[in-house]
Formats: structure tokens, sequence, C-alpha cells
């Protein structure tokens, strides 16, 4: 059995690797290599067993499983209703991960991830759809 | 679960009202013990379930009655605070150590999203940390893997208003149409406006005893506890407010629906009704997959059967369901106890149930709770 360190409980992973808006990221997750689960904030051990983890990145391409929408503003947001929101499925790391959308998306389109600013200065990862003629990263 | 009863229940309606929580909380107690013949000094401990209003609510609550001297505990599990409180309340009559727990549900939630549901900073302001977009997801899901239709998420709403007419303890208690509900505004799509429930006001609370306390107290009408499901996150299951989960996830509601059963030795068949958690019309066709009265895939023809509407085989919301009543998330598990004691006593008037003998409530809540309970007669 691994023990940890509790300070390792007080710390947290940033979301995705640092760019631009606009540009494309990746999904900073961390992979079990005990039960194989993903988890999305990356976390030091494994929340199903226990395990420590190792770091991976989601980067795509995922599938749009579903896409809404919110059509006026929650409390605390500070995104202008409305706004798109989806589901991208990373089928390969089994994993699931809702989000804000990047332009026009349905479900079933594949998607990247990149790096919106929904407000002013504001930074978090989006999905994208891929368009026929850009290449599969 | 053994000889652990309800021996009696009180309600606050659900709506919107002028007095505070500590009034409606008080007047659902008083309420109870009333219909259980006592007085709030005879109880051992009180359990006070409420989300949202401040530091030592249920003493605020329960001072509003009698200084009773005795431990007053706050719970609080989000939607499944009441459940929490519950089963909480059942193991400890079981155990013999109390002989009379009250349990009490309070909330006076603000109008409109729910807001601090545990969601990062991150998420809320990016505008995911709001609940209904958990619900669409869920329901966007079964439009997409069964056969039901948006139309069919407006009849459960159908359903739920046209039987609060017959509920005084609802806020909304008019019927709509299929017309109404589709022509309601875009929420978060496929969800519209009348097919989520209004987070309200309201208390409502249950007094648990030892089936040999409440015949020592020659109380009548007592309802057998056969059984308090709870469960909490595990490995693979997924609500508000996880930002991810796996591409094959578990449920929570059938996890706590199948202890419960175990519990109460009953199977989905021995169900005479259901109050389930229909914070949106998707929850509710998935609450009839969840708790077993159907398979997966035969949500919406379950509805479509009128199965589930008062005078089928197996009513689910008589009461009006939460997309009635409202939500008070503190009190709204205990509001389904106060309902199906209600229908086992035969005493639900133009809402009654015929023969009612086992009913079910079922809770879940972000934090990644669920409740299932039984009640029988």
């Amino acid at each position: 059995m691994t023990t940890f360190d509790p300070a390792d409980l007080l710390s947290h992973s940033e979301l995705f690797v640092p760019a631009e808006p606009g540009e494309a990221t990746a999904l900073l997750a961390s992979r079990c290599p005990g039960c194989a689960r993903t988890a999305f904030p990356r976390t030091v051990r494994c929340p199903a067993c226990g395990t420590g983890t190792e770091p991976v990145e989601l980067a795509g391409p995922a599938v749009l499983d579903i896409r809404t929408a919110v059509t006026s503003a929650p409390p605390g947001a500070k995104v202008p209703a409305p706004y798109e929101v989806g589901v991208a499925r990373f089928a390969e790391h089994g994993i699931c991960v809702i989000g804000l959308l990047d332009g026009p998306a349905g479900a079933g389109d594949p998607v990247r991830v990149v790096v919106a600013e929904p407000y002013p200065d504001g930074r978090i990862f989006a999905f994208r759809a891929i368009t026929d003629n850009e290449e599969y990263a | 679960m053994r000889d652990v009863v309800i021996a009696g229940v009180g309600i606050h309606p659900f709506g919107r009202f002028e007095h505070g929580y500590r009034e409606l909380g008080a007047y659902a107690a008083e309420d109870c013990l009333r219909d259980a013949g006592m007085t709030a000094d005879e109880v051992d401990l009180v359990l006070v379930a409420n989300v949202g209003a401040e530091m030592a609510k249920g003493h605020n609550v329960i001072g509003r009655l009698r200084h009773i001297g005795k431990p007053v505990i706050n719970v609080e599990a989000a939607c499944a605070s009441s459940g929490s409180a519950l089963a909480m309340a059942a193991a400890l009559i079981e155990a013999g150590t109390h002989q009379a727990i009250l349990c009490v549900g309070v909330e006076k939630a603000p109008r409109g999203f729910i807001a601090a549901s545990g969601f990062e900073s991150w998420q809320i302001d990016n505008g995911l940390g709001v609940n209904p977009i958990y619900f669409a997801i869920q329901a966007a899901e079964l439009l997409r893997d069964t056969d039901a239709g948006e139309a069919d998420l407006a009849d459960v709403s159908v359903k739920n208003h046209k039987h609060a007419v017959h509920n005084p303890n609802a806020m909304y208690r008019k019927e709509i149409s299929r017309g109404d509900v589709l022509a309601s505004r875009e929420v978060c799509p496929p969800l519209r406006l009348l097919m989520l429930c209004a987070p309200n006001e309201g208390a409502a609370a249950a007094v648990l005893m030892h089936a040999d306390e409440a015949r020592r107290r020659g109380i009548t009408g007592a309802v057998r506890l056969d059984a308090v499901g709870l469960v909490s996150k595990g490995p693979d299951d997924w609500f508000v407010p996880a930002p991810a989960f796996p591409v094959n996830r578990t449920r929570l509601s059938e996890r706590a629906a199948a202890l419960a059963y175990e519990q109460a030795g009953i199977e989905p068949a021995d169900i005479d009704l259901v109050e389930c958690q229909d914070t949106d019309a998707a929850s509710e066709l998935l609450a009839y997959r969840e708790l077993g009265l159907c398979e997966e895939g035969g949500e919406a023809a379950l509805l479509r059967s009128g199965d589930t509407a008062l005078g089928g085989r197996i009513p689910v919301n008589v009461s009006g369901g939460l997309l009635s009543k409202g939500e008070p998330l503190g009190a709204s598990g205990l509001g389904q106890v106060h309902e199906l004691v209600t229908q086992l006593r035969g005493r639900a008037g133009a809402r009654q149930v015929e023969d009612a003998k086992v009913g079910v409530g079922h809770v879940m809540g972000a934090g990644h709770n669920a409740c299932v309970v039984v009640v029988s007669r």
C-alpha cells in the first residue's frame, strides 16, 4: 500500500496547458495505473481505488456527445448568457468532460480542446468543432 | 430495518411565504407532534435537515416550540438532507438507544437557480456551475438513447401538475397542457421552464419510534419505515457538481434503491406508489428505470401507458411532485414521507391511491447523494 503526504491534498492542479485564446490546448488529467480510470481535474491519488496516479493530457480529438446551452446567467457567472455547453467524450481515456463550446458544434461532431476567453481576461478550456479541411491533431 | 415506525407526520405547505425558516420549521414540527399526540419535550433527539439557513438552524427552529434540553443535530446533504436525517434516526431507533426522534426538514430557498451547489470557482466563473446543465445532459442522453421525446418530457409535467390540483400543500395547483410546457422558455435545452422544479420554501416533519414504543403510547395510524437506502458517490457515479464522468457510469439512485429494497425485502412489483425526485421531467423518467419500475428504454412507454398517473398501476408523484410542489431542498424528502404516510393511512382525499400498502420515496442531490425510503402498513 502506498502512503501519501497529506500535503498533496492541499494543492490543486491547473485545468489545461496554458495557451493563448483560440489556440489548441490539452486538459490536465490523471490516469490510474491500478484501475485504469482517468480523473479530471488531475488528482494525486485515484479517487476510485487510492493508487498513485500518472499525469495524462487529454488533447482529443474527442466527440461531442451532448450539446446544451444556458439561456440566462446563473449566479456568480462572469460569462454573459446565452452560451453553449457540451459534453466531450475522450473515448480512449474512458472519460467525458463538461465544458463551454467555442463556436458552432453539434452532437456527434469531432472536437478539439482550445483555450477560450469567455469574458475579458478570462481563460478556460472549451471544445471547438474540427472542420473538414483541418487535420486531426 | 425492523420495528421502526413513523408515529406522526407534519407539513407546512411548499411555496413562497412572508415568515422565516424558523416559523416554517416550527409549524411542521408542531403539526407532526400533534399528529403523534406528543409534545416536543417527549422526544429524545431532534434532527433538522436544512441546506441554506444559518448556524444552529435546527436549534432556532426547535427553540420556537420548547426548550427541550435534548440534543438537536443539524443534517445537510443537499436534496438528500431529509433522507440523511431519516437514515440516522432509523438506525438509532433500531439500535435501541433512542425511543422517539423528531426529524424536521426546512428550507427557505431564494428564487431562481440554486447557488452554492458545491461547484469550484472556475466552474462558477465560466457559467458551468449551474444545476440545470446537469439535468439537461441527462435529459439529452435520455432523448438520444431511448424513444422518449420532448412531448414525453412535457407530459411528465402535465401529469404531475394534474395531480397537484388535489394537494393543498403544493405551490402550483393548476393543470397545464403539453402545449403550455413546450411553449415555455428554454432554460437548458432540451429542458424548458415548465419541465423544471422551482426551488422554494416549506417544511415537513416525521417522528420515528420503535413499534413497541408506539404501541405503549397508544398511537394509531403508525406506518412502518421498512428501509432507508442512502448512498454517496461511488467510483463511477456522476452528478452535480462533478465536471467529468466515466464513459460507462453507474447510477446512485439505482444503488440506493437496491439497498432499500433489500432492507425492506420487497421487489419493485410490490410497490403501490412512488414519490420521486422530479427535479426536472427527465429525472422522473430516469427514476422509473433506476427504481426498477421499468427496464432501460421503457421509461416513456411506462409514462404513456398511464400506469404512473393517479388511478394507474404504479402512480408516481401523486402529490404533484417537485415539479408542482416546488423544492425546498432540506424539506423535500420529508415532504415525500408526509405524502406516503398520508396515502398509506387512506387520508389523501381526491388524490388517494386506492388500497396503498407500500410506498417508496426517492431523492437525489448535489454532492452525489441519493436516498430511497420504503414505508408500508
